[in-house]
């Protein structure tokens, strides 16, 4: 095997606003190479790979690839220098046909005068599937009725097309079960035979050390280490990854399951897209976590258990005052509170100052008549931001200014200015730094033992395990296991019944 | 524990004190700009500006504006517009016209109010139930009330009973504007109402998370608008002493323009500030008097008062916020 390098980036730093995202991050990629990319969220790996390809542009630092200076404009651009990626979210253009997406932008080729010869396309296509061995999927079918899973398929089968000398795989595996991720890993292994190189970006401490040449740890935008294959080992990586071990202090150390009997949120027969006849108690000082791939339901029922969506049939209601949730008001004139999985464009109101963003949901209970007065507001949101040590030059700072763990401390403000009794917390780490993290955990557990009651949806499998008092998980819409709080669970026991 | 100061001092290095100059600009952008603009024309007119003829003068002109401006002052908050305003003024002033003719000033009062509040409460209505674009609906209310405004004056004009013009003094129009100022800076800066509408202009969907009902407040801030439409309806009915075909032509876009020089931000949000719309009219006033006292032939009005509306919003425009693809 050759050890030529393909790819260097040297010193590459950005920063969105006041979040050094990638700070002086420096590696080399070998031809015939797996590598590893790996961290928290927010550690910066998506940014390295969107700079790669020219998503993103780096503040300083630079790129060569093959020995020569690389400034991709854009992922066209690094398309044509031979580096594709497949992306997290989805990345397929609706509305146009299986073939179509896998050829978009190289119709021409298909081309005659101006029309694109269709037939011929579809047979492509269909090579272009069977060649990463997938037979299952038709050319011609419109890409949204075909499933999210075999959505990616397509895309893996259009990057391989490009016949890349680079592969990112950005966190896509999450998304497939494991007969697409045995598709994927052979697809990786084929390009490694062929002294290509494969950049592999997972959350998935296993997956990584399973399939991965060499594994790179980045935290908080700084690369830590690079790993040999001999070196690679669970713990070490989570050490690397976090910083410090991670057993101290950093989920409930308690397995005491026991919760009041006394249902707060009864949701009943719920249906609503795919989610079918979901039902659900939860209990007064009851951490219940639900868990799953992101596209389970789980994000919805959130929503539903909050009057956001309307569910098709089925209901929510509030037992103990025979209230049924109607509207994200009804539900918070009941003391419900909800953070938003997408923070910054649903849960904040960035222009605008903190203060404002803590009093929205309490203008009721600061009302005198009609009026509220500006010492209440600003009491209020002093109380809470303090209590929360959210960094901040003042309460009249707006939120755009502070960092993903401010932002989301400033979330919590929201509904513990609220006094809410139960809150609905989607993804309630995401993307903060491991400082509010710990904080958050540890609030979790506050409120628990003050008897409030919190929904905790997560798609990260160890802080379900770390935090819940129970588990459920979904999977295609419906609640597919149910585990209790033990000393002796292990994600891989939960994650079977997350995908078939 | 993560406290070590290593990291307490990186996030402390992360948030840099939110100085936000362009809403610092935008707030003053009003009163330095009233001064400014005060400034070149008293000088430019050699004093003539300020002249006590010529300060009636300008109130006359600018305080219907004024009140049309701070009760749209909701709808731009939330980030929508109002272009219905002329077209809700030439329906008003020409039914209160008729009305004060049969039963007097205080019903024609009432119905103005109340008609007012009727179109702003049907756009509100529209545009949430369905989800017409505010511009095009409203802009298609204008049409539809400029239509009828035309039927009912018949092609001409009505006379108002020579009795109401009276009521055209300078103290009662500072008396309404202080009323209006009153109610509107309550609503706007102390209850839900006004904070409920600048939370939609910042993020409507963040918004409906924290419990605002965004629909209902949509349909009434459009019914506020509408509300004080019919009031300067009723206004100009006593200040031109008759109703038109031509009455409230324009007003639309002197609203506009009054708001967007005073500061306010198109796009919502916190950037809105009611001060806007009073600060706004009387700086409009000053520029379309002062023109005229420069010299500058009337018909050159319009031209200048649309470049001017399209460099205060080039400048107080939030771009972060707008999608162009590149």
């Amino acid at each position: 095997m050759s050890h030529s390098h393909v790819l260097k980036v040297n010193n590459l730093s950005k920063s969105f606003g006041p979040t050094q995202a990638l700070q002086d991050v420096s590696l080399v990629l070998s031809a015939g190479e797996i590598r590893g990319l790996i961290g928290e969220n927010g550690s910066g790996k998506s940014t390295l790979s969107n700079i790669i390809v020219g998503i993103i542009k780096p503040d300083s630092g630079e790129m060569e690839l093959r020995g020569e200076k690389y400034q991709p404009h854009s992922m066209l651009d690094a398309d044509r220098n031979k580096i594709s990626m497949i992306v997290q979210e989805m990345a397929t253009i609706n509305k146009i046909s299986v073939a179509a997406n896998l050829f978009s932008g190289q119709e021409m080729q298909f081309g005659r005068f101006g029309l694109i010869n269709q037939r011929r396309m579809n047979t492509a296509a269909k090579e272009a599937l069977l060649r990463i061995g997938v037979d299952w999927i038709e050319p011609e079918s419109d890409i949204d009725t075909i499933s999210f899973e075999d959505r990616k398929l397509v895309e893996l089968a259009r990057a391989v097309e490009n016949d890349p000398d680079i592969l990112i795989v950005d966190e896509t595996t999450t998304a497939l079960s494991q007969k697409g991720r045995e598709i994927m890993y052979r697809i990786m292994q084929e390009l490694k035979d062929q002294n290509k190189s494969v950049l592999f970006i997972s959350h998935d401490l296993s997956e990584i050390i399973d399939q991965c040449d060499t594994v790179t740890v980045l935290r908080d935008g700084q690369l830590v280490d690079t790993l040999e294959k001999e070196q690679m080992e669970i713990h070490r990586i989570q050490y690397l990854m976090i910083g410090r071990n991670i057993t101290e202090g950093y989920y409930r150390s308690d397995y005491d399951f026991s919760h009041s009997d006394e249902v707060v949120l009864k949701i009943e027969n719920v249906s609503y897209d795919q989610l079918q006849n979901v039902s659900i108690n939860l209990h007064r000082g009851e951490i219940l976590g639900i868990g799953g791939l992101s596209d389970c339901g789980m994000h919805d029922l959130g929503k539903i258990a909050f009057g956001l969506l309307k569910p098709e049939s089925g209901s929510v209601t509030l037992p103990a005052r025979n209230i049924t949730i109607k509207s994200p008001a009804v539900a918070i004139k009941n003391k419900i509170g909800y953070m938003s999985k997408n923070r910054d464009q649903e849960a904040l109101l960035l222009s605008t100052s903190i203060k404002s963003n803590v009093c929205l949901p309490s203008l009721d209970i600061l009302k005198k008549a009609f009026i509220i007065a500006r010492t209440s507001e600003k009491k209020l949101a002093n109380r809470v931001c303090s209590a929360l040590d959210v960094r901040m030059s003042s309460i009249n700072q707006h939120c755009m200014y502070l960092s993903g763990g401010n932002k989301q401390k400033v979330v919590v403000a929201k509904w513990l200015g609220n006094e809410s009794d139960i809150l609905i917390m989607d993804c309630p780490t995401r993307g903060i730094d491991i400082g509010v993290k710990q904080m958050i955990y540890q609030l979790m557990q506050d409120l628990k033992a003050e008897g409030k009651a919190i929904l905790m949806i997560s798609e990260e499998l160890p802080e379900l395990i770390g935090m819940s008092d129970n588990i459920l998980i979904m999977k295609d819409g419906r609640i597919s296991a149910s585990f209790q709080r033990s000393e002796d669970l292990t994600e891989a026991q939960i994650i079977k019944y997350m995908i078939s | 524990m993560v406290t070590d100061t290593d990291l307490t001092q990186k996030q402390k290095s992360r948030q840099p004190i939110g100085f936000d100059y362009k809403a610092v600009a935008r707030y003053l952008s009003g009163f330095l700009g009233l001064v400014i603009i005060v400034l070149i024309f008293q000088i430019a007119s050699e004093g003539g500006l300020l002249q006590p003829r010529n300060i009636r003068l300008l109130i006359n002109q600018s305080f219907i504006i004024m009140c049309g401006a701070m009760g749209a002052s909701f709808v731009l908050a939330q980030g929508n517009l109002d272009l219905s305003l002329g077209g809700v003024v030439g329906i008003t002033s020409t039914l209160g016209v008729m009305t004060a003719k049969v039963y007097g000033p205080v019903a024609a009062l009432a119905v103005a109010l109340v008609v007012g509040l009727c179109v702003g409460l049907i756009i509100g209505s529209v545009h949430v139930l369905f989800k017409v674009p505010a511009i095009i609906l409203t802009i298609c209310m204008m049409f539809a009330l400029r239509g009828i405004t035309w039927i009912l004056n018949d092609d001409g004009s009505i006379a108002m009973p020579a009795s109401l013009a009276k009521y055209d003094t300078l103290p009662n129009k500072l008396i309404v504007v202080g009323i209006v100022f009153v109610i509107v800076f309550i609503l706007f800066e102390y209850t839900k109402v006004g904070k409920y509408s600048t939370a939609i202009g910042a993020n409507a969907t963040a918004a409906r998370q924290s419990g605002v009902p965004v629909n209902q407040m949509k349909v009434l801030a459009y019914a506020i608008s509408g509300f004080f439409g019919g009031l300067c309806g009723f206004l100009s009915m006593i200040r031109a002493a008759s109703s038109s075909t031509n009455s409230g032509s324009m007003f639309e876009i002197n609203v506009l323009t009054a708001l967007v020089i005073g500061g306010m931000s198109l796009n919502g949000g916190s950037g809105a500030k009611m001060k806007s719309g009073l600060i706004g009219a009387l700086m409009l006033a000053i520029i379309q008097n002062g023109l005229i006292i420069w010299g500058l032939n009337d018909k050159w009005q319009q031209a200048v008062q649309g470049a001017i509306l399209i460099i205060a919003v080039a400048i107080s425009y939030d771009r972060k916020n707008v999608v162009v693809i590149d």
